[in-house]
């Protein structure tokens, strides 16, 4: 039904619904490449859970944005779940932004991939996704969004204008960084490639509100061995109980795992 | 010939948990302090850093934080009649090894024993008769007692910022708290870290059946906290990669993000990595620690002067260094003489798993260490033991702590163990199934004790730590019972199917049950029958402490680590005020 609706809207635009895109064209482009120049960030391919909890936030206040507030307050709640899941369907290069100073860039990196101890932050990546791909639905891509908004978002994170994390990680993370350290942040995410989104080619997102697969990440993980290095891949921990219990595995005893 | 260092106040054997509490409070009482540590130098950033953290091959599989056994490990035999044999993998516990030492790879679950646990010899003798277990029971008092620790199990779980309920504050009842733990001084820290979908109806069945359920205690957290050293910890997010991980949040309490970066700017710590301690050195009357030898990272063999040594290895190396540098006479299963290895236990675990229907999803990916529920109801002596014929006692609870790829495939008993038709039983069970787990109590036997092997050596040419062990009857019948009760719950939990089984013999190192091993270096009150007196000093060598589970006279129902920290707090006032205005023997 709403695969129909959207796809409606998308060839008559001129219902009432396409108004609102319009609207959200006009400031991000009108396949949601983003605008550097007005600082309205690159919504194409967004996971549609997080572009619908932006917008949520945004009208309830908390994330305080003098632009986006009234806009997200005139749109129901059904509308604002299309909106996000037309927007997390496209695939819309980013737009052209100034190059960034690339005088920060290996700080940026670093804060990125591996984070900093002296500041007690961890690296990006681990929730963002290797690249800054964005992961599971959860987190946004950050990887090509112009570093305009990510350092104006690093900064609202920073001065409490932006309380959409309940487990506070991003504020004591935005706490954390020096306006140089979201500089170079900025810089660094801005000058990477945006995810390609895979799913942009598949039937409208709207029927899952998951986020859509991403390719070309590629980082190699640490091949070290352990203390049991080269050893088979047959653990020791499976039987009835096995893995998930606490304290490790904790497999029950019984050889056939029969019900007593 | 070692090479002679400066002397130094005082020195750690080993930077994990203990090393770093005493090194933190004995800098404060002014003193230097020198840790040897015989692994790797880490810090969150960047050695627990994701994506390469979550290697499930490097650290479950091939267990990357772990002690190397390629050049150290123990021998183990399940009896005295039996040739012990080096364990070349780990597999059945997993000793941590570096800075931060296990406390690095911990899932977090942090409890208080019961008085009944630290007075379980005289409590047993008067509510069920002298005769109530066999004599090959070894179970002694601690010598201590809950009062004397409550104070530092508070001051641990502050450090620490445990997330929990309280439900005995001060004598006051808490429902939805622990009702039936010891009284405790003042709420936990943070709040209980959010209860996973299997655990609520856990807790729905387990409430139905009138038992008193209640969140696990966590050392994952469950909002931002500052600990009194000044550290703030950040919130958990959950990833399912906490044991045998580091965590790469700062979200789970341990020597990195609770007391290391304080420490560490102290100019009176200083910690030296990869030193291997080979033994602790006594001046010609014995009775007297000079300071400890060690081989270096470049092979060099050092001495290192002290006028205090502290021992905070890992359980079994404790026990394993006091018999290398002869301090206490060893155990001697034959005649029950002897103390050095005695009354080494370990913890008799069970699982019940609950089977649902495709409607009902656990995602049991998506847990902390050590979130969870689970019911106190048949832990220690919270219950009538007289008519079942056993001591102590076990939690149950639905505590899962991963569903993680490599390790985690639930399939109902009669699955083929591989091909298609168990793959298809991993794909269908493995959202829709959640685990019970009954973490029991480990009682002394006669029997099970540690030793030096008689064959075997390390990389150093050091003797191996024999182990020799298997389940005592009591604990059998004791696994029997509470699964049984697990059981109940399951079923009442309401899933299509359920299985699982009580702990039998005989006890295998090659399936992972816990790294909980406890003794061999016990704390009591009477120095023929302990080796450390009550705050954990030793009995022969005063001017040594040996700190860790290695003091348990048995294991307690509960995880050990909340009160191996505890232990800790507890050595660590006593030798500041008391043992360093008099040095000698305090009790």
């Amino acid at each position: 039904m709403k695969r129909f609706f959207l796809t409606v809207i998308l060839v008559f635009p001129g219902n009432v619904f396409s108004q609102d895109q319009t609207d959200c064209a006009a400031c991000h482009g009108a396949s949601g490449e983003g605008n550097p120049q007005l600082g309205a960030p690159r919504i194409a391919g967004q996971p549609q859970s997080y572009l619908e909890r932006q917008l949520a936030a945004y009208a309830d206040g908390r994330r305080d944005n003098a632009v986006m507030a009234p806009i997200a307050k005139n749109l129901p709640p059904e509308k604002r779940i299309a909106l996000a899941a037309y927007y997390a369907g496209l695939s819309a290069p980013a737009a052209k932004a100034e190059p960034a100073s690339s005088a920060s860039m290996p700080r940026g990196k670093t804060l990125a991939t591996r984070g900093d101890e002296a500041i007690k932050v961890q690296a990006c990546e681990n929730c963002h996704g290797p690249g800054g791909t964005g992961q599971s639905g959860l987190t946004p891509y950050l990887a090509g969004l112009h570093s305009r908004y990510l350092e104006a978002a690093l900064n609202e994170w920073k001065g409490g204008q932006r309380n959409t994390d309940p487990s506070a990680q991003m504020t004591l993370i935005g706490k954390s960084l020096s306006p140089a350290d979201i500089k170079a942040l900025a810089a660094y995410y801005g000058s990477q490639p945006p995810p390609v989104n895979v799913a942009a080619s598949k039937p409208p997102p709207s029927a899952s509100r998951d986020q859509p697969t991403r390719a070309g990440v590629g980082t190699t993980p640490a091949q070290g061995v352990g203390a049991s290095g080269g050893e088979a891949t047959t653990g020791g921990s499976q039987g009835p109980g096995g893995g998930g219990a606490a304290s490790g595995a904790g497999a029950s005893g019984s050889k056939s795992g029969a019900t007593p | 010939m070692a090479a002679r260092l400066p002397s130094t106040d005082v020195v750690l054997l080993g930077a994990g948990l203990v090393g770093t509490i005493l090194g933190r409070e004995l800098t404060r009482a002014g003193l230097n302090v020198v840790a040897l540590e015989r692994g790797e130098p880490r810090s969150t950033v960047p050695d627990f850093q994701g994506p390469a953290m979550h290697d499930e091959l490097r650290y479950s599989v091939r267990k990357a934080l772990m002690m190397d056994t390629a050049r150290e490990t123990y021998t183990f035999r399940n009896s005295g009649s039996e040739t012990a044999l080096p364990l070349r993998r780990l597999q059945g516990f997993l000793p941590g090894t570096g800075v931060g030492g296990s406390l690095v790879h911990w899932n977090g679950q942090t409890y208080r024993f019961h008085e009944a646990d630290f007075r379980m010899r005289t409590k047993l003798d008067e509510r069920y008769g002298k005769t109530f277990l066999p004599a090959e029971c070894t179970i002694q008092d601690w010598g201590v007692g809950y009062a004397d620790l409550e104070p530092h199990y508070d001051r641990f779980e502050y450090l620490l910022g445990i997330a929990g309920r309280a439900g005995n504050l001060l004598g006051k009842k808490i429902p939805g708290g622990n009702v039936l733990e010891e009284q405790r001084a003042r709420e936990y820290p943070t709040r209980p870290q959010k209860e996973p979908y299997g655990s609520a109806i856990f807790r729905k069945a387990a409430e139905g059946l009138g038992y008193h359920p209640f969140p696990q205690p966590s050392a994952n957290m469950s909002e931002p906290y500052t600990n009194p050293e000044g550290l703030t910890l950040k919130t958990c997010m959950f990833c399912g990669y906490c044991e045998r991980y580091g965590c790469e949040h700062y979200a789970k309490a341990s020597a990195q993000t609770v007391l290391l970066p304080v420490l560490l700017k102290d100019p009176k710590f200083k910690l030296r990595t990869h030193c291997q301690v080979q033994k602790i050195s006594l001046d010609k009357s014995g009775r007297n620690a000079t300071g400890v030898t060690y081989v270096d990272a470049q092979g060099r063999e050092m001495e290192q002067p002290a006028k205090l040594v502290i021992v905070g290895l890992y359980a079994l190396n404790n026990v394993r260094m006091l018999l290398l540098s002869k301090i206490g006479a060893p155990y001697d299963p034959a005649t029950g003489k002897g103390v050095v290895g005695k009354n080494y236990a370990y913890q008799t675990l069970s699982a019940v798993q609950v089977f649902f229907d495709e409607k009902v999803n656990i995602n049991p990916f998506m847990r902390s260490g050590a979130c969870g529920t689970l019911i106190a109801d048949f832990v220690a002596d919270n219950f009538d033991h007289a008519k079942l014929g056993f001591a102590g006692g076990a939690y149950i609870g639905e505590v899962m702590s991963h569903g993680r790829p490599i390790e985690f495939h639930p399939t109902p008993p009669g699955t083929p163990a591989w091909g298609s038709e168990w793959k298809k039983a991993v794909a269908r069970h493995y959202n829709h199934t959640a685990v019970l787990n009954v973490h029991g109590s480990s009682i002394a036997s006669r029997r099970n004790y540690l030793d030096l092997d008689p064959t075997y050596r390390d990389a150093w040419g050091q003797p191996l730590l024999r182990m020799t062990f298997d389940f005592p009857e009591n604990d059998v019948k004791m696994s029997a019972y509470v699964t049984e009760r697990a059981t109940e719950i399951a079923k009442a939990m309401g899933g299509q199917r359920v299985a699982g089984a009580p702990r039998k013999g005989p006890y295998t190192t090659t399936q992972y049950q816990t790294t909980h091993n406890t003794g061999g270096a016990i704390m009591g009150n009477d120095r023929s029958t302990s080796v450390v007196n009550r705050y954990l000093q030793s009995w022969d060598v005063p001017n040594v402490f040996v700190i860790g589970a290695s003091a348990y006279p048995q294991n307690a129902s509960y995880n050990p680590t909340g009160t191996l920290g505890a232990l800790a707090y507890w050595a660590a006032h006593a030798i500041v005020n008391d043992y360093l205005k008099r040095p000698g023997p305090l009790a």
